[in-house]
């Protein structure tokens, strides 16, 4: 008995054994498990609005941040007139109510803001009360409690008014020496609204007056509120003012515009830019365009006249889920990846969780994820690996990476290198789209590779003499 | 008269008999025995050997499967007079483990029972499995529940009572058995374990108890001069060969203070054993909110109100629980014993055949109702949805775990035991979605001597 049982229990272990040294895998095989996640898919209609957007767009990222001050006029006529598909800009809100196509939260770095206002709140602040129509006590009285709760230096803390005095030019000739240019200083770049987003998209400039000031008029206030960081203040009535511009060469972009923490905005801000947008004639829930409507004519850019004009963009998981609640995944939405540890970001980068992220847009009616790349200048952590992109693709969504500043990133990610992936187990290539601060590089890009064809344009403007010609000289 | 003096007689033989078993967990009769008949002194030495080997199959984390040494142990005892000291260290997987090691002393033996103090590194009287030695186990490994719930050893003393019908052991134990924290106090334990033997003779035991634990626990670190303190509940998958506690596996930072409450059951027979328990953890929690809101003053996004702080960093007592239920049936060969003094079934005896069946689950999850779980943040996020800031989630995900088991266990002498169970374990662990299913078949072959 003692001998059937070692001879049954050696049997036994060497079949175990054997099992388990026979086993196909003994870890989680990445390579494996991509296709083993469920990845939730676009529905039809979510597909035709997805469609709205142009495959390989160029997205002039905040203008560019490599040839101009970014986000100013002088980015975004560059940006316009070089042939992006997309000016693109993020979005914060001004202390009465403005939209502005803005950065940083904190104005140090792209404005003259010490200079000007130092660490105080303005002084011109009683006059903007005054001319709002409030008597001087009140005036006085709204000072005093815009002082006490007075945090310096944040955007939200100041009025439109206020932020046009600021010089949004001068910081670049700095911050980037070999571009520099004096009249990024002398022709003054300010921080732009949103309406002046929408307005160099269709080809008008700002109206300045004879010492080169940007024409705009505080009209009133309208009668309702604004809650931000800075408190419950009134929503002013701006009238700004535009011109052709002379340099249009008939190019009209669409806009890609990003809500940004929800914490920094108002809690309705998703509402204010939707009813932004309307007033702009921008919003196609409202106001949608033909169907069809080609995306380039006769060598011209034409995204703006297609539904495809706007598209949002959030990293912010909050942001994702009012868009949805007020565009209701019929304006393109693009999910932003961020790796880290903060509130919004991926923290979990296997192919669970990397599908979650997506899943979550599909969930929130995004149609578009945006993952970070790697590379200098940036070297941000890379979310766009080529099993990640074939995890988006397989949702039916598109893939927009960010930010392209260098011609072995273009490479890298539109699969040129291709990682080693010889047998193309995700195949290349590994965008739909760039955001990129070299859009004159990534239009290039594209048109070589074929997939920029007539009638879009064909060739690309030189940089520098695109510059001079829009009147920015060194 | 004389039959009462027979009964006295033959208790106090049970109890004599029970000493023994206390003095040789394992063996009954350790291979290496010294007894100098002159001064009562009885030395014992000796050493354990399992080896397992595991073939598991899950639905999408893999776990190893193949062979490991689990258990290679070296021992020693040593009896003299009311005296017992014994010792016991472990080497396998090639590292030094301190395991038991304590004193006892016999206060009072006679006709009632045996009273003792003990001293010195063992397990706390928690948990009717876990103070069964492994060796006298009828299953490859402990139950889950008890591995992620019930305390392990410690540093400590306890007082002890025990006799035919009653086993009472209480005692006092220390948080960090070497005293080497980083930073904080060594905290404290005290907690007991209380059997009623409703019957207890020679073919059929019948007990039922109750076991309760109080902890506080005072070692730490301290990080940016605030003290924290951090609790792990966590146990592997009923299985020894890869050993990995990801599947259960409860994180729960700021734990201080530990409520540990369970009963159990024991039926034995010559032929059939059943036992069970249930055991149930509250981890208390403390935080020194005030010194953390004060550390995050003074930024544009610091919160501004000690009040607002707690409400955004919520923190709540956790709550798990986990119960097993053991059957086993003897085929052939010698009836199951019972330990009286260790109030345990004792372990399969020479020539033995027994088929076995476990069912146990482990709840480490404690998850707010309508919580969301995204797995790509690993994070839980209040009232059913995502959002940025704030969104602290009171809720733990440390996974629920049932399971199944058979086996067919042989025992040729009481120096070698040969264990064979199939496993199956269906688990719910938010970090580990698309894990349900685990398969298991393992075996285990133990030598002691």
């Amino acid at each position: 008995m003692f001998k059937t049982f070692i001879r049954t229990a050696t049997a036994c272990c060497s079949v175990i054994l054997i099992a388990t040294s026979c086993e196909d895998q003994v870890y989680n095989n990445l390579n494996v498990d991509v296709d083993r996640v469920a990845i939730d898919k676009l529905s039809p209609e979510m597909q035709k609005v997805r469609d709205y957007v142009p495959k390989f767009a160029v997205i002039a990222h905040r203008g560019s941040t490599f040839w101009t001050p970014e986000e100013t006029e002088s980015a975004y006529r560059w940006a316009r007139e070089i042939g992006a598909d997309y000016l693109e800009c993020d979005m914060q809100v001004t202390k009465d109510g403005v939209v502005l196509a803005l950065h940083d939260d904190n104005l140090s770095r792209t404005t003259n803001i010490e200079q000007v206002f130092g660490q105080d709140l303005p002084r011109v602040r009683y006059d903007y009360y005054l001319s709002l129509g409030y008597t001087p006590a009140e005036a006085q009285a709204k000072y005093d409690a815009d002082k006490k709760a007075f945090i310096p230096l944040l955007t939200n803390y100041y009025t439109f008014q206020e932020l046009q005095m600021l010089d949004a030019g001068s910081w670049f000739n700095t911050a980037s020496p070999n571009e520099a240019r004096s009249s990024f200083a002398g022709q003054r770049q300010y921080i732009s609204a949103l309406e002046d987003l929408v307005m160099y998209a269709r080809g008008k400039r700002l109206k300045r007056d004879a010492n080169g000031q940007r024409i705009y008029t505080l009209v009133r206030k309208t009668g309702t509120t604004i809650s931000g960081l800075s408190g419950t203040s009134d929503v002013a009535e701006y009238k700004l003012e535009y011109e052709d511009d002379p340099q249009d060469t008939g190019h009209r972009p669409g806009i890609y515009i990003e809500f940004k923490e929800p914490w920094l905005n108002p809690g309705n801000f998703e509402k204010i830019v939707y009813d932004e947008l309307d007033r702009l004639g921008m919003n196609v829930v409202t106001k949608p365009e033909a169907d069809g409507a080609p995306f380039y004519v006769n060598g011209k850019v034409n995204v703006g006249n297609t539904n495809g004009k706007v598209i949002l963009q959030t990293f912010s998981l909050e942001s994702l889920k009012r868009v949805a609640e007020f565009y209701e995944g019929k304006v393109p939405m693009c999910f932003l990846l961020w790796y880290g540890t903060g509130a919004t970001d991926l923290k979990n980068e296997t192919p669970l969780g990397y599908a979650s992220f997506i899943n979550l847009g599909v969930q929130y009616k995004a149609h578009i994820i945006g993952p970070s790349i790697a590379g200098a200048p940036n070297n941000y952590y890379d979310t766009n690996k080529p099993w990640q992109a074939y995890l988006i693709r397989k949702s039916g969504m598109l893939n927009h990476p960010y930010s392209f500043d260098t011609r072995a990133q273009m490479d890298k990610y539109y699969g040129e290198y291709n990682f080693g992936n010889t047998e193309n187990v995700y195949p290349a290539p590994y965008l739909d789209a760039m955001f990129t601060n070299r859009a004159e590089m990534t239009c290039q890009y594209f048109i070589d590779r074929g997939v920029r064809q007539t009638p879009a344009p064909q060739t690309v403007p030189n940089s520098e003499e695109l510059l001079i010609r829009l009147g920015y000289t060194k | 008269m004389k039959k009462q003096i027979a009964l006295l007689a033959t208790a106090f033989m049970l109890c004599s008999t029970a000493a023994v078993y206390a003095q040789a967990p394992d063996v009954e009769n350790p291979l290496l025995k010294y007894t100098n008949r002159e001064t009562g002194l009885t030395f014992t030495a000796g050493a354990r050997l399992m080896a397992d080997v595991a073939y598991y199959h899950s639905d999408f984390t893999p776990m190893k499967s193949g062979a490991a040494i689990t258990d290679a142990r070296i021992r020693a005892s040593l009896k003299y007079k009311q005296f017992y000291f014994y010792g016991d260290f472990d080497f396998s997987g090639g590292r030094f483990t301190q395991k038991d090691l304590f004193l006892r002393y016999n206060l009072r033996e006679n006709a009632r029972g045996i009273h003792s103090l003990k001293a010195g590194y063992y397990a706390e009287p928690t948990s009717m499995s876990m103070q069964t030695s492994r060796y006298a186990y009828h299953f490859v490994s402990r139950p889950s529940p008890v591995q992620a719930l019930a305390p392990g050893r410690a540093l400590g003393f306890t007082y002890k009572f025990f006799n035919t019908a009653l086993m009472l052991e209480q005692g006092l134990f220390a948080e960090n058995r070497y005293n080497n924290q980083t930073a904080g106090n060594q905290g404290i334990s005290v907690g007991g374990r209380w059997v009623w033997k409703a019957i207890n003779n020679k073919s059929t035991t019948l007990h039922i108890g109750a076991t309760a634990r109080y902890a506080q626990m005072n070692t730490g670190v301290v990080t940016n001069n605030i003290f924290t303190t951090h609790q792990v509940l966590s146990a592997p998958m009923q299985t020894s060969v890869d050993p990995v506690t990801r599947y259960l596996n409860a994180d729960l930072p700021w734990a201080r203070k530990n409520l540990n409450l369970g009963g159990e059951a024991l039926l034995r027979t010559n032929r059939f054993f059943a036992r069970g328990e249930y055991l149930f953890k509250r981890v208390y929690k403390q935080r020194p909110d005030q010194e953390i809101f004060v550390g995050q003053l003074g930024g544009v996004w610091s919160w501004t109100t000690l009040e607002s702080w707690q409400k955004g960093n919520p923190l709540r007592t956790s709550n798990f629980d986990g119960a097993y239920l053991e059957l086993g049936y003897l085929l052939k060969g010698a009836g199951y014993t019972y330990n009286d003094e260790g109030a345990q079934l004792g372990g399969m005896s020479d020539k033995s055949w027994e088929v076995v069946a476990r069912y146990s689950y482990t709840n480490l999850n404690d998850i707010n109702k309508g919580d969301y779980f995204l797995i790509g943040r690993n994070q839980f996020y209040p009232g059913g949805t995502v959002s940025d800031y704030p969104a602290v989630s009171t809720s733990v995900g440390g996974g629920r775990m049932h399971a199944a088991t058979v086996g067919l266990n042989y025992s040729p002498n009481a120096y070698l035991k040969f264990l064979a169970e199939y496993q199956f374990a269906r688990l719910n662990n938010v970090y580990f979605p698309m894990d349900k299913a685990f398969h298991t078949v393992q075996m285990k072959v133990m030598f002691s001597f």
